[in-house]
């Protein structure tokens, strides 16, 4: 019992106050199995929800055959786990390459991972509102379920600037730079090169990313 | 307090995920049947929507009229639908003589097999596909999105089509043709008939029909 009521405790203070409970989990060395079970299970409530809502109250799209389309969106939430798994890992390894790269020594991917895992809980609220708005077939609800998407995020932003900074022992702004600005940079910087040069852009981008990790690690 | 929140949040997520498991056609058995609004004696029709779907359908009946469902879409004026979000679907009876209008913002929309002597397109960001027959004149315009398109026009028409597309299909008569513009007069006739296309990308086909 003492065991569950921790466990509750720790989710309820995660949003409340991210540092101080994430401060515990890195000091305890929690396991990476309950903010993964959270990650998924949200990641595919939110994409087989928002897939079937569309398809259900707006009817789109309609561009493919009625049974492929149907079979689509019956395991929408499995391909959507997919792609935010995948994600998850892109994302958390940006965050540490672009740490390692400014110089900060401490802190662990999988701390990382722990980190930006945690950070969808403030969309359960948004994943359940839009599961009624698909249960009882309510437009205002799906409505209010978009708006507190973007509250959520916001919420969920806090929180992994919050826990990186406790992760790589960096102030607010550094860590707002390497879990926000400096991925976005990544991805922008690989997305011009995929335009300009097509596939091998991605690979100078990466080897480039690699080259200054390891030029710091050793250094 | 913590504890709360966290089962709180715990019980919602698990929730969504059970809820999220509900196959699609077990909650069409509880899916509303939609407001029915009577088009009777309109010439022109009008439908201008936000965000969602619709879809152009023929009926038997004398007159045409609409289902909708979704938020805030009313009649505003007689052959006027206005909305936010939601699913229209317009029933237009054979051989009716009138006009069709649709502005949607993002969507999609759908013809199955409708005449019509008129029918104007316009939308941000979609897409439009189905067959229709074409009596008078087709615009469809898209700032970004796909059309696919079956045409069926009378024999002694003169259509003359215009493609305004990155990528454009046009199949008449056994030929293809490809391009990012296409402008073509498909054969002569007795009264013009005007298709015009404009979208990212389109793939239209025209069958003739003896009228």
């Amino acid at each position: 019992m003492d065991d569950l009521e921790d466990l509750l405790y720790r989710i309820g203070k995660l949003l409340t106050s991210p540092r101080e409970a994430f401060y515990v989990h890195i000091v305890e060395r929690r396991s990476l199995s309950l903010p993964i079970l959270i990650y998924v299970t949200l990641s595919f409530a939110l994409t087989s929800l928002s897939a079937k809502v569309s398809s259900f109250l707006l009817g789109l799209p309609t561009a493919a055959p009625d049974l492929l389309l149907e079979l689509l969106y019956e395991f929408s939430g499995a391909i959507g786990v997919a792609f935010s798994i995948s994600w998850l890992i892109l994302y958390v390894t940006m965050i540490h390459l672009v740490a390692r790269i400014s110089g900060y020594a401490t802190g662990r991917w999988d701390e990382t991972l722990c980190a930006v895992a945690y950070s969808i809980l403030p969309q359960s609220l948004t994943a359940f509102l839009m599961g009624l708005s698909y249960l009882f077939i309510n437009y205002e609800l799906l409505l209010a379920s978009l708006a507190l998407f973007s509250i959520a995020s916001i919420w969920s932003i806090y929180m992994i600037v919050e826990e990186v900074s406790l992760v790589y022992d960096l102030s607010i702004g550094r860590s707002l730079f390497v879990s926000l600005l400096g991925p976005l940079c990544i991805l922008l910087s690989s997305l011009g090169l995929l335009s300009l040069l097509g596939p091998s852009g991605l690979i100078i981008v990466a080897a480039s990313l690699i080259a200054l990790y390891y030029w710091r690690e050793i250094g | 307090m913590e504890e709360k929140l966290g089962a709180f949040l715990l019980s919602l997520t698990f929730l969504s995920f059970a809820i999220s498991l509900i196959p699609l056609s077990h909650v069409r058995y509880g899916s509303p049947e939609g407001r029915v609004i009577r088009l009777d004696g309109c010439e022109e029709i009008y439908v201008s929507l936000g965000f969602g779907s619709v879809e152009v359908l023929r009926t038997n009946g004398s007159d045409p009229y609409a289902v909708i469902r979704g938020l805030q879409v009313s009649e505003s004026s007689k052959g006027k639908i206005n909305g936010l979000l939601g699913r229209l679907s317009i029933y237009i009876p054979e051989g009716w003589g009138g006009s069709l209008k649709i502005s949607l913002r993002y969507g999609s929309i759908t013809l199955n097999g409708v005449h019509l002597r008129e029918i104007l397109i316009l939308m941000h960001l979609g897409a439009v596909e189905g067959d229709l027959t074409a009596l008078g004149r087709v615009r469809v315009e898209l700032r970004a999105g796909s059309v696919y398109l079956a045409l069926s026009v009378p024999s002694d028409s003169e259509p003359r089509v215009i493609l305004h597309c990155t990528r454009s299909l046009l199949r008449y008569d056994g030929r293809v043709l490809l391009g990012d513009y296409i402008e073509s007069l498909l054969w002569r006739g007795s009264y013009p008939l005007s298709i015009e296309i404009e979208a990212s990308s389109a793939e239209l086909s025209v069958f003739r029909f003896k009228g």
